[in-house]
């Protein structure tokens, strides 16, 4: 934190005391505190990846057949076996009342209840939720990525947060510190946003005070947003006067050719080793890919929405695993990129805890149960296959909370989570 | 949580007394419900004999709306029981739907505008054509359309991103760069050592005849016209020669256009699709006009069907397009500075558009960019934001909401910023104000609501200056004003926004290109079907608002809207050409006519690969009947598809339907689904599917086989059978009302940018009776629509 403030105006206050205690929402949540060994202060950083695969993993090619350390190993796992200690497969898992086949991607972060329905309203993403209590020790309080359309993040009041589809944007804006002249113009940008937020903020707070909008969510989100963005505008300006990490790495070029979906989805785990490993954000959703297309990997030649509905087609189940095993191969390879780079005496791995799954059990009939679930990284005991059987499944929330501890929050439940994960067990 | 446990949780027990129930609803629980939902059993979780008032939660009448819906449907009571009186039942929906309004909140019609309204907001409010939609996020949809308040969040990144887009629209405003001279600049194609090298070694196939550039296929290589490219953005005039090569008796060659960069996949604009006719010594010339970029190119794709496909099509030559020359011609707009920054500026002698620093522009040689400087920046500065922030708000301000805009200009000028960065963030603050951004935000529903009601109806758009200049006159509160204006309104280009907007999401258009036909078993599949099937809804769309037809030719109509490409694929004779779509009337038995006959409809409700009459029929179920199936309960594993021809898909649904709690729904969802069974995942009639399997007749020249005859026929709910597509439709005919209520809930979804619930059932019952008269002719129920107490609602 940064020294007493010399004038109280509110800016320099809102500076002072840190980006987040301004939100009234957290004003209810001071009891959750930091636990010890886990702030900025300590070279013992937290992180959390979750990433979403939108079009499911055919889990016959994933879920051993046994449970425990020594399961077999199946085709989807075999990418993974060079870290095999470090993640946990896990299956029979899904979130209780989480339905309507594909929009239940909507829930996949949030666990909130059937997503299909008219009148469905979704809350608080998990990366949100640890991104209120410590995104301000990081440049970037998240990031939500995407190499797809929506992400998965929302905020509290169950809004989607727009997700970044463009690697070349974010790494910008993560390591480049553009000529003296960017500068400039970066800081009048800041400086002018201030001073126009400061303005639509009064004007919010004007049209609330008018009879009978007291009550509107829409004023209520409206002024909750721009005072955000003011407060993070204010934490820009700061930051803007420190040196942006240096990374030994060209800027990447974006590729639009989603055929292209091993380079796209290379982009992002680039992207996203490089900012956890510069400590730019400690809180990153991917949206995978997986559309329409036609992506052009040998012996392919169906799109990948079309192969997921295979119908037990045995042809279309073998090109799908084909796709679905470069899905795997780019997560292994990412997994290993992460164990490899050191931090202290623990691994980068060892310090992020990543969620890899999707919020379909079977994407041939849209179901959305026994969910495709690997939990990797973390301060956990890995090397197994935590096998849930139907009837007293954990919800898949409590892996969240479970993630939320390693971040050193100390929570006890999210969403319809009530406890940390059942079979595993946490190191530290 | 269900509604009987938070009765127990708060304590809240209503007697039928407290509840004025009358006579008559009782009656009905009594004797239809409460063996199933009273003191004994509560299946569902759910107690009829005691309720709670529909004011009393939110839960408690999102229940009574359900168990409404559940009679009105005839879900329940469920069909093994004894059926009630109909007319019993409709009163007792009736007293519900009373009772859910006198006990219901309106809802609130407060929200921000979606991205498509901002981005035609933005470039009306500035008079630019910059692309804005793409800063912003997609929005959500509630009750189908993306533009209902309700699914309209609002987060601070959303926030940042609309600082950001207002940047771009700022400088969207200035043509930095003073334009050249018009110029035509030409392409003759086979004058290119590109397109010679391509020939010469006949790459993809790409020969050269007659002078001509011939094409095969849109893929690579592409035909190159470089001399052709514009060397500045601005506005061009476009022409291309081309003629049919080898078209053969019947077919008819497009010459599909589209603009962007010549490489990478990057955005390309589609400009259309042209029919190649003439020859080589008279060909024909492409015409448009459009807004290029420098050194952006023309793509002149060949869209043939059919098109030679494999080795076995040897029956004839093949037919490709020929491509002579292209040229582009201007820049025709030649206004500089240009008009936006006039608007939005004015013309003022303290304003000066002055040289600056050089730019690079490739092909133009000592080039200046121009900054906007100003001699008296405060009053200048004053001026532009007093000009801009009615314009803006839509609506007359007063001083104290303009005075802090044009503080914060100013402030940013003494802040050493230049004019022209002052007046950025000034109007930048402009566009990021809840007064901006916000649409019904009135206190009350003056004039100036209701000109921007009609606007954001009809045009996506703020309202024009004839409807601003109505509403100072107070003449919008006149309804024969109001009339006057929709048919305004409708007979502009701006409406074209409306079709798009509405038919994409009513009959999620937006959606067709979510899967790609399965290549084998659908070769037939391209993209000139794809446009076709888009363009034939929206035509057919038009034509039912010019027209004044009824709600009915939605389900049915003697005529369609078709080019040649469409006709084949339907199986109509007579029709040339794939430019132009036209009414052709259909004979009488044909099971084409309506929405659900067309392409683009069968194709939304189908994956790629196969049809699902359960995803049909809840599609019938919602966008026509206007009664959706509930969403399956949880826990429920869907119907697993298997194409493998193991099972038919009747077998699978029955098998389904032999469970209580399936059939509930299913018995509505399953029989419009199987009628539409007999069309395929791309809109072709079919009579047996086709298989992909080892079994079944061989297919010459095609890699599918001859599967199963095709399902057809199913029975309603009610018991009344059909054998066919045709059977189902005209029954589906014999209850108009139904279908107007279906529309006219949509476009009050639509136009008031609010849910729609039963509480508002009057209200569509009204704006049904209002066009009764007119057959629920679709321009009638917009008029009514505009003149529903709903759309008048704070």
């Amino acid at each position: 934190m940064k020294t007493a403030p010399s004038s109280l105006d509110r800016r320099t206050f809102l500076r002072a005391s840190g980006v987040s205690l301004g939100l009234p929402v957290l004003a209810s949540l001071g009891s959750v505190r930091r636990a010890s060994g886990a702030d900025s202060s300590s070279d013992d950083i937290r992180r959390m990846v979750a990433i979403n695969s939108p079009l499911g993993i055919h889990t016959p090619n994933l879920f051993p057949a046994s449970a425990g350390r020594d399961y077999e190993v199946t085709p989807y796992l075999e990418p993974l076996q060079p870290v095999r200690e470090k993640f946990s497969v896990i299956s029979g898992l899904m979130h209780p009342m989480v339905d309507g086949g594909h929009s239940a991607e909507k829930s996949f972060l949030t666990g909130a209840a059937h997503p299909g329905q008219p009148s469905f309203r979704n809350s608080i993403s998990v990366d949100q939720f640890a991104a209120e209590r410590m995104g301000h020790e990081t440049r970037f309080p998240f990031l939500a990525l995407s190499a797809n359309n929506n992400g998965l993040s929302y905020t509290r009041s169950g809004v989607l947060i727009p997700a970044e589809h463009k690697p070349s944007v974010v790494f910008k804006r993560l390591f480049l510190e553009g000529t003296e002249e960017e500068k400039a113009d970066q800081m009048r940008k800041i400086r002018d946003g201030q001073s126009i937020m400061d303005l639509v903020l009064d004007q919010t707070r004007s049209m609330i005070g008018r009879a009978g909008r007291e009550d509107s969510e829409t004023l209520d989100q409206y002024f909750t947003s721009v005072r955000e963005v003011e407060q993070r505008l204010v934490a820009a300006e700061d930051w803007a006067q420190k040196p942006k990490p240096v990374v030994d790495q060209a800027p990447p070029t974006d590729i639009e050719d989603r055929a292209d979906f091993t380079g796209r989805m290379q982009l992002m785990f680039d992207l996203i080793f490089l900012a956890l490993q510069t400590d730019s954000t400690r809180l990153i959703t991917l949206k995978g890919a997986g559309g329409n297309e036609v992506v052009n990997l040998q012996g392919v030649d169906d799109g990948w929405h079309n192969l997921s509905h295979h119908g037990k087609d045995p042809e279309k189940i073998e090109q799908l695993a084909i796709i679905e095993l470069e899905e795997m191969r780019l997560f292994g390879a990412f997994l290993q990129r992460l164990e490899e780079a050191r931090e202290g005496d623990n691994t980068l791995l060892d310090q992020t805890a990543i969620l890899l799954g999707s919020n379909l059990g079977n994407a041939s009939s849209h179901n959305n149960t026994n969910l495709p679930i690997i939990a990797a990284g973390g301060h956990f005991q890995h090397g197994q296959h935590l096998a849930f059987g139907d009837e007293h499944a954990p919800p898949l929330a409590n892996l969240l909370v479970s993630h939320l501890q390693h971040l050193g929050l100390e929570v006890d439940e999210f969403s319809t989570g009530s406890r940390t994960l059942r079979g595993l067990e946490s190191l530290s | 949580m269900r509604w009987n446990s938070l009765l127990l949780a708060t304590g809240i027990f209503l007697s039928w007394g407290s509840l004025h129930a009358d006579d008559s609803f009782r009656g009905f629980v009594e004797s239809h419900c409460v063996k199933c939902h009273g003191l004994e059993k509560q299946k569902g979780d759910l107690r009829l004999d005691v309720l709670p008032s529909p004011s009393s939660s939110a839960e408690a009448a999102e229940t009574w709306s359900l168990v409404a819906d559940a009679i009105e449907t005839g879900d329940m009571p469920p069909r093994k029981e004894p059926r009630p009186d109909a007319a019993a039942a409709a009163g007792v929906v009736k007293w519900i739907h009373d009772e859910l309004a006198a006990a219901l909140e309106p809802a609130k019609g407060l929200r921000r505008m979606n991205r498509s309204e901002y981005e035609y907001t933005v470039q009306d409010l500035l008079g630019i054509d910059t692309p804005l939609a793409e800063y912003l996020p997609e929005d959500t949809q509630v009750q189908g359309f993306d533009n209902v308040a309700t699914g309209l969040g609002i987060s601070s990144i959303l926030m940042e991103r609309y600082l950001e887009a207002a940047d771009v629209a700022f400088e969207g405003v200035f043509r930095r760069v003073k334009p050249l001279e018009p110029a035509t600049r030409r392409a003759v194609l086979m004058d290119l050592k590109e397109n010679q090298d391509s020939t010469k070694k006949n790459k993809g196939g790409v020969i050269t005849r007659d002078g001509a550039f011939v094409d095969f296929t849109p893929g690579w290589p592409p035909s190159r016209i470089d001399p052709a490219h514009p060397i500045e953005d601005g506005i061009y005039r476009c022409r291309i020669a081309v003629f049919p090569h080898e078209p053969g008796d019947q077919r008819t060659i497009s010459a599909a256009v589209f603009v962007g960069p010549l490489f990478g996949d990057g955005k390309r604009r589609f400009l259309g699709m042209f029919d190649a006719t003439g020859t080589p010594d008279e060909p024909r010339i492409i015409e448009f006009t459009t807004r290029m970029k420098e050194g952006h190119t023309m793509h002149i794709l060949p869209w043939v069907y059919p098109d030679h496909v494999t080795w076995r099509d040897k029956h004839e030559d093949r037919p490709g397009l020929g491509i002579l020359w292209a040229e582009t011609e201007g820049p025709l707009d030649q206004s500089f500075p240009s008009e936006a920054q006039t608007n939005l500026f004015g013309r003022s002698e303290t304003l000066e558009y002055r040289e600056g620093d050089s730019v690079y522009i490739r092909h133009r040689k000592g080039v200046k960019s121009h900054d906007l400087v100003s001699s008296a920046p405060e009053e200048d500065l004053d001026r532009v934001i007093r000009n801009l922030v009615p314009r803006a708000f839509r609506r007359p301000v007063p001083e104290e909401q303009i005075a802090p805009f044009i503080d914060l200009a100013r402030a940013r000028l003494e802040a050493g910023n230049s004019f022209q960065e002052a007046a950025r963030a000034g109007v930048t603050a402009v566009l990021c104000s809840p007064h901006f951004l916000l649409l019904n935000a009135e206190d009350e529903v003056d004039d100036y609501a209701i000109a921007s009601r009609l606007s954001y109806f009809l045009w996506s758009s703020m309202p024009d200056e004839e409807l601003l200049s109505l509403a100072t006159e107070g003449r919008l509160s006149d309804p024969g004003v109001r009339a006057q204006q929709v048919e305004r309104l409708l007979a502009d280009p701006r409406f074209d926004r409306f079709v798009e907007n509405f038919t994409g999401q009513w009959l999620d258009l937006r959606e067709i290109e979510f899967t790609t036909p399965d290549k084998k078993l659908y070769p037939e599949y391209d993209e000139l079907l794809l446009r076709s099937m888009l363009a034939e809804t929206r035509e057919f769309f038009r034509h039912v608002v010019k027209r004044d037809l009824g709600v009915t030719t939605f389900v049915d109509s003697d005529f369609a809207i078709l080019n040649q490409r469409l006709a084949e694929h339907y199986g109509i004779p007579g029709v040339r050409g794939h430019e132009e779509f036209r009414v052709v009337s259909l004979p009488e038995n044909s099971v084409r006519g309506g929405v659900l006959a067309q392409a683009s409809v069968l194709k939304v409700t189908a994956n790629g690969t196969t049809t699902s009459p359960i995803l049909r029929g809840v599609w019938v179920l919602d966008k026509i009947l206007g009664q959706p199936a509930p969403p399956p309960p949880p826990g429920v594993p869907a119907v697993e598809p298997d194409i493998r021809g193991a099972i038919t898909i009747r077998d699978q649904l029955e098998k389904h339907r032999e469970d209580e709690s399936c059939a509930r729904c299913h018995a509505r969802i399953d029989p419009p689904g199987f009628a539409l069974e007999e069309f395929n995942p791309i809109g072709g009639h079919r009579d047996w599917y086709r298989s992909l399997g080892a079994d079944g007749e061989r297919v010459a020249k095609y890699n599918y086989r001859k599967g199963p005859a095709v399902e057809r026929g199913d029975a309603w709910p009610d018991g009344r059978g059909f054998a066919d597509f045709r059977e189902f439709r005209s029954q589906l005919l014999e209850d108009p009302e139904q279908l107007a209520t279906a529309m006219t809930e949509k476009l009050l979804v639509y136009g008031t940018g609010r849910p729609v619930t039963n509480a508002d059932a009057a209200a569509v019952q009204a704006v049904v009776e209002a066009t009764r008269e007119k057959d629920y002719g679709l321009r009638s129920l917009i008029h009514a629509v505009v003149e529903s107490e709903l759309f008048y609602r704070p």
